[in-house]
């Protein structure tokens, strides 16, 4: 994430909050994932 | 209102975003706005089919048109356009025939199906939602999870790598703002079904609503430049 292009910004909230979102995002799909995962094997159990 | 009026407001929403996207698709071709137009066409059944139930009772056909595209296929179909946009065409087409022959399979499995009403009033649900439960035989509700594990990881996995690449060549705000809305909006159906599954009422219905918002308007915002430019303090390249 740290290879950012030096010469374009973006307008400072962005540049804040985008990070955020992204890391925010990423680790709720993995929990939601997980808990996907997890009913699917107990589905599959249960099948 | 949870039942009837948030449904049918998610689904006039999904026909008209289907409409955007299909219109789209015809000035500028692309098979991934034609998948997204097909995807955004089964939200659509699936909350009209929600509206239904909550506005006029069981009806089974409905309900296994609910389950087939509300329940399996929309997050998948919506994903595989996502897979056309960032996937070399030849993985794109060998997955999009796999997508359509497990979802012949799910709507050969879901409409030989025995299914049940009372077996929705179960496991904490109430009833007055529609919910997987109802379906007797088994062999179809196993095959849910995997179609929208496939759906998320393409949908929302894409739109966070979309916004990711563009956040970092700093280029595009618009795009990587649209993304960043089309990521969470996707998750809010998942986030639904689990306070539904937490007992929480109408929670599904309105995260499917808050999804279908978020996306229409994640859309919008990448296919619509920024009025402002983008500030390049240093000389460009």
């Amino acid at each position: 994430m740290e290879k950012s292009n030096s010469s374009r910004r973006y307008p400072p909230v962005y540049e804040r909050l985008i990070p955020i979102a992204l890391w925010a995002i990423g680790t709720v799909v993995v929990i939601l994932l997980l808990i996907t995962i997890a009913v699917a094997l107990r589905l599959v159990g249960t099948a | 209102m949870l039942n009837t009026l948030v449904p049918l407001t998610s689904s006039i929403i999904s026909f008209v975003f289907a409409f955007f996207v299909f219109k789209r698709y015809i000035e500028r071709r692309g098979t991934y706005l034609l998948l997204w137009g097909i995807g955004m066409v089964f939200y659509g059944v699936g909350g009209f089919c929600e509206f239904y139930y909550g506005s006029f009772g069981w009806n089974a056909l409905v309900f296994r048109l609910w389950y087939l595209f509300g329940a399996i296929l929309v997050a998948a179909w919506l994903g595989q356009g996502t897979v056309y946009l960032l996937a070399k065409p030849k993985w794109a087409k060998a997955l999009t025939i796999v997508l359509v022959l497990g979802s012949l399979y799910a709507a050969y499995k879901i409409f030989t199906a025995q299914l049940d009403p009372s077996l929705m009033i179960d496991s904490g649900h109430t009833g007055r939602e529609l919910s997987g439960h109802a379906i007797v035989t088994g062999g179809v509700r196993v095959l849910t999870p995997f179609f929208n594990l496939y759906g998320t990881l393409t949908l929302v996995g894409g739109a966070v790598y979309s916004a990711f690449i563009f956040w970092r060549k700093r280029v595009l705000l618009h795009r990587a703002l649209g993304n960043i809305l089309i990521a969470v909006g996707a998750i809010m159906p998942a986030f639904g079904g689990l306070f539904s599954r937490l007992q929480i009422p109408g929670a599904l219905y309105l995260g499917e609503f808050l999804g279908v918002i978020l996306i229409f308007l994640g859309f919008l915002r990448a296919t619509t430049p920024l009025g402002e430019s983008v500030p390049t303090p240093a000389s460009a390249d």
